[in-house]
């Protein structure tokens, strides 16, 4: 099965952060992307730059700048990896360093365009 | 979370705290001092607390309904004295509820970049109230001794104290926000132009400059300035790596190693200053954040786009004129390989930038340039007089032994 983990953590926190605090958390992802890579099972890993540099575009009305909602926590990034169900994916999340939030969720549907032009399709639909 | 906390973990969440804290307790008592010593006590005190209940869960409410709670109580004492009511305190009794602190934050802004104060004093507070670096830190990054610079603060208190702090109108809400972007400017700058590797407090600046401007684009997310600073000082601080050599010498950007600029920062920038350009009015700080966005995108210095630079030079200067931007434009012209205009753009400079630096620099390169090694040396050497900083002067005083050799 294909899961994601999708991240949130407060910006400020992470702006704020100095280098032993960003180190520490930057060790956490290398594990964690160490441990998927080994195990052939790490499909993607996303970053999202600062809600700053996002536009939001909300259903009746035109674009405007930032993020839809002010909260204490933004979601700044996601990963896909295979795990065997949702049991393995708690575990091996557990390499992950602390965030605010870390929601697990399976996919349903992948497609991710290779750098060969072909795709990896997965689909649980 | 884990109700044990390390005490870097707490002391990051003090410091995130702090800028929206000092800011809400300043709206209860309108005071810097009591502000300050309110917050101080209520931070001692989460550093008892937290380490065995953990972060509540909003660190920046817990510090602002205790502090204000620290301050009502100094004043109940003061008050208890004069033998006055303690009902006249129960309103206040109430926790406050989860505020909008935006309009805090912008009004301590304004308080600490107040239009009566000069520059010093405007970025001195900004470092001292909202950033929160001891008075120390403070001189040791304006090179000038704690005493001053404690005196500095302290007028600078006291004269804000004689200030109204009405809500501004809409109008002086933007000059006063304009100020507000142009002092996290200087700020930023004070701590890039004076790098030197050596003092890491300039750095800080730089840091908490990039951090201030962070918040006030949270403030007011659609602002294209704010936008515009922010990725302003994000492209300059993505060059720190690359511009110093190890011995503490500048290396000029025609000499820089690009591949130690941060990518990170710089497609941050470019991404917030497309989103800046979208709204269509170009403010002072788009177009320079624009020229320096030029000087990023370019791969080596030989690419760097100088014809479009010198449009941005025009603009800015038809708007904004200044002698500094018309020295910019003469340099970007000459760069743009246009050596008589660059000529002509600097004439009528001569009087007013006779004690800049960067004027008689340029001056320099244009006579190398046009194979005038006297003019070139006359230039260079009031330059070296002006040098304000050991590592320029050392860059000058290297032109002028290559036009000895040459000639």
């Amino acid at each position: 099965m294909l899961y994601s983990i999708l991240i949130y953590e407060s910006e400020a926190r992470v702006a704020d952060a100095n280098a032993a605090e960003q180190a520490r958390v930057m060790d956490g992802h290398h594990e964690f992307q160490a441990v998927l890579k080994q195990q052939n099972k790490l499909l993607n890993v996303v970053r999202l730059m600062p809600t700053s540099t996002a536009v939001t575009k909300p259903k009746d009305a035109p674009i405007f700048d930032g993020p839809f909602a002010e909260t204490k926590e933004q979601f700044v990034g996601f990963y896909m990896f295979e795990a065997d169900n949702l049991d393995e994916a708690i575990e091996l999340s557990k390499h992950l360093p602390m965030h605010e939030k870390l929601e697990i969720r399976p996919v349903m549907f992948y497609e991710g365009v290779n750098g060969n032009g072909s795709s990896t399709i997965i689909n649980n639909n | 979370m884990a109700a044990q906390q390390s005490s870097t973990t707490i002391e990051q969440a003090l410091t995130t705290a702090r800028p929206l804290a000092i800011a809400a307790l300043l709206r209860y008592f309108n005071d810097l001092d009591k502000t300050e010593d309110a917050f101080q006590e209520a931070c001692i005190r989460a550093l008892k607390n937290w380490p065995q209940k953990g972060l509540p869960k909003n660190p920046t409410a817990w510090l602002i309904f205790v502090g204000r709670n620290i301050g009502i109580d100094e004043i109940r004492k003061t008050f208890r004295l004069s033998s006055i009511d303690e009902q006249d305190f129960a309103d206040e009794e109430k926790p406050p509820k989860d505020y909008i602190y935006k309009d805090d934050l912008i009004r301590l802004l304004f308080f600490c970049c107040h239009p009566e104060l000069s520059f010093e004093q405007q970025l001195a507070l900004c470092l001292k109230i909202i950033v929160g670096m001891s008075v120390d830190e403070i001189a040791a990054a304006f090179l000038t001794k704690p005493a001053t610079m404690a005196q500095r603060i302290t007028r600078a208190k006291a004269k804000i104290a004689t200030l109204t702090h009405q809500s501004p109108t809409q109008q002086e809400r933007e000059t006063r926000l304009t100020q507000v972007r142009t002092a996290i400017y200087l700020l930023f700058n004070e701590g890039y132009a004076a790098n030197d590797g050596q003092n890491h407090i300039r750095q800080l600046e730089c840091r908490e400059a990039i951090r201030l401007a962070r918040l006030l684009l949270q403030m007011m997310p659609s602002d294209a300035e704010t936008m515009a600073l922010l990725a302003l000082c994000l492209l300059q601080n993505s060059r720190q790596n690359a511009r110093l050599s190890e011995t503490g010498e500048i290396i000029l950007l025609e000499q820089q190693d690009r591949k130690l600029w941060d990518k990170g920062q710089i497609a941050e920038a470019t991404a917030i200053l497309q989103k800046a350009i979208r709204q269509g009015n170009t403010g002072q700080m788009q177009i320079e954040a624009s020229i320096a966005a030029m000087h990023a995108e370019a791969a080596t210095y030989a690419q760097t786009n100088w014809q479009e630079i010198k449009t941005l030079y025009i603009i800015l200067a038809n708007k904004f004129p200044s002698p500094v931007i018309s020295l910019n434009l003469a340099a970007a012209t000459f760069k743009n390989n246009q050596t008589d205009e660059a000529l002509k753009t600097l004439a009528p400079l001569a009087n007013k930038l006779n004690t800049y630096p960067y004027y008689h620099g340029l001056l320099a390169e244009i006579h190398i340039k046009m194979r005038q090694p006297k003019k070139a040396k006359t230039a260079l050497e009031a330059a070296l007089k002006l040098a304000n900083s050991p590592a320029a002067a050392i860059h000058i005083r290297e032109k002028i032994d290559q036009i000895k050799n040459n000639s």
